[in-house]
């Protein structure tokens, strides 16, 4: 894997200023710590970005994007004007709440020999620096550290044979895409990469209703479906947040064994890992309905969000696990119907 | 690369990822319209060897090579085709698409002029799903991309007959030959706008019945 460019950028904000300051630039030479610390941030791009996105079509519809051809006349040509432009676009979006940051480009081949090309913005951070000299310990205030470790910090990753085809899709890595602050949230993938997800929103809230009615259906035991269904219903809490099917398992504590019957009733296991907007009233379409089915052959049935409204649980028999459940309301319809 | 090199190259790719892609992409597709009305039918296709040759010595007008990478330049490969009834039933099944595709291309294809009478139909290049298109395929194996087409029953008709007898063989028309083009071109879009119109109203008025 080998770095053949770098140039970096400080971008101070600009967003909607009519004379923003300045941005200013250098070429980092390809040897020395920071080259080093780079080229771990080259080489692990696949690992560290890890959202799918793809360039937004022109207002026309057609595969046209201005921040595409930007990066891709940086690749072609590497250096201090090509990646101006980058660097002014971002400095463009940039408000004081994103913070002074630090523009990476950096250009090379990877493994396979294809083109690789990484964005990386480092946020400024305060900071105190502590140094000692002789029996002394020095202690200052810094305004300006740019740290990868940041919560800010913010790359992405383009690959390919064909620059203008196979860079058309990425990889991003941001982990503001779910601030409540809509401009924060849309800084780096939208505003800045002028990208969308690779997954829409319905599409990735489909493949889990899918996947989760599927599941529900299969011949699992009544208390492993009692999980899953509860999962079902804790994730509409999730709407319109980015996430990944597998960040809900975890934080809504699905356990082992049941996230791996659920992953497996997804078309591909690697779905899991990917990310989408969460729409609920989407997700739901497959999941409107819980169903209970007791042994005396009575069949329960509400919307899944309401179905804890809809009937009153009461545990009767401990030994026998024996419930009753009650419900009130007025008739509104009866039905006949020949099949569950 | 060499016509050879490249027919061969096309050959395998098709038999190992390109065909079994496009049978899983028709499925798919077809799984959001199972509840959808005037639908006709839904195909999808792989663009045969010939064409793809044909297409990839394509020149643009000054001469020079059109797809100077033709593997990865040529999207259409995959081709997915939705045929409804009416021009409204295209527009809401566009949106159904871009709800759960994402799309590189969208356009609507018409003849230039206002007073010219041709192609009609909804294209748009949509990215191949991630639970089709497995991540163990390379950039280079296979495109990220597939078209799909949106036509009415007389839109359909009319590329497919044009394509049969004026597309494939090539020909330069003769004048009456190319008003008689249009001609049929005009007939099909003038009965899509009319059945559109009926529809509207009688759809609509025994839906309120």
């Amino acid at each position: 894997m080998n770095i053949s460019n770098i140039q970096s950028f400080l971008v101070p904000p600009g967003k909607g200023m009519a004379t923003p300051p300045d941005v200013i630039g250098t070429e980092i030479p390809t040897t020395g710590r920071l080259f080093n610390m780079l080229q771990k941030i080259f080489t692990e791009g696949e690992n560290e970005c890890n959202i799918p996105i793809m360039f937004k079509k022109s207002d026309e519809g057609l595969q046209q994007n201005d921040v595409h051809e930007m990066l891709i006349n940086f690749f072609e040509t590497p250096k201090q004007s090509t990646g101006m432009a980058i660097a002014k676009h971002l400095r463009s979006f940039t408000t004081n709440k994103s913070k002074l940051g630090l523009l990476f480009l950096i250009s090379g081949k990877n493994e396979q020999g294809d083109d690789k090309f990484i964005v990386s913005r480092f946020p400024a951070e305060e900071g105190v620096i502590a140094d000692t000299d002789q029996a002394h310990l020095k202690v200052e205030f810094i305004e300006r550290i740019f740290m990868k470790s940041s919560r800010l910090y913010k790359a992405a990753l383009y690959y390919g044979t064909n620059l203008r085809l196979h860079f058309w899709y990425g990889y991003a890595t941001d982990k503001q895409v779910n601030s409540s602050a809509n401009d924060i949230a849309q800084y780096w993938i939208h505003d800045f990469l002028s990208s969308d997800y690779r997954t829409t929103s319905k599409e990735g809230s489909r493949r889990l209703g899918i996947a989760l009615k599927a599941v529900t259906n299969s011949d699992l035991s009544i208390s492993d479906k009692q999980k899953l269904i509860s999962f079902g219903v804790l994730v509409s809490g999730y709407d319109k947040q980015i996430i990944t099917i597998e960040r809900m398992m975890n934080e809504l504590n699905l356990g082992t064994e049941m996230k791996q019957v659920l992953i497996s009733h997804l078309s591909d296991p690697d779905l899991a890992k990917e990310t989408f907007e969460f729409n609920s009233d989407e997700f739901f379409k497959y999941v409107s309905y819980k169903l209970i089915e007791l042994d005396n052959k009575a069949i329960l049935m509400a919307p899944s969000k309401e179905f804890k409204n809809c009937f009153h649980k009461e545990l009767i028999d401990e030994y026998e696990r024996k419930y009753r459940f009650t419900s009130e309301g007025s008739i509104i319809d009866e039905k006949l119907r020949a099949r569950k | 690369m060499k016509s050879s090199t490249l027919r061969a190259t096309y050959d395998s790719r098709c038999q190992e990822y390109l065909d079994p892609i496009s049978t899983d992409l028709v499925k798919k597709v077809s799984s959001y319209f199972i509840e959808e009305s005037r639908i006709d039918r839904i195909t999808s296709r792989v663009k045969s060897i010939d064409s793809f040759l044909k297409k990839a010595e394509k020149a643009n007008l000054d001469g020079s090579v059109k797809y100077k990478d033709p593997l990865n330049e040529i999207q259409d490969q995959i081709g997915v085709r939705i045929i409804c009834f009416y021009k409204d039933d295209a527009i809401r099944i566009q949106q159904i698409i871009k709800d759960y595709f994402t799309s590189a291309e969208e356009i609507i294809k018409e003849p230039d002029g206002d007073y010219e009478f041709g192609y009609f139909g909804i294209h748009m290049i949509l990215t191949i799903p991630s639970d089709i298109r497995s991540k163990n395929i390379t950039k280079d194996d296979c495109p990220e991309t597939f078209e799909l087409q949106i036509k009415t029953l007389y839109q359909h008709a009319w590329a497919e007959a044009n394509h049969d007898i004026v597309y494939k063989p090539g020909k330069e028309l003769t004048k009456d030959q190319k008003r008689k083009v249009a001609f049929t071109a005009a007939q099909s879009w003038g009965a899509d706008e009319i059945f559109n119109e009926l529809a509207k109203s009688l759809i609509s008025t025994s839906n309120k019945n």
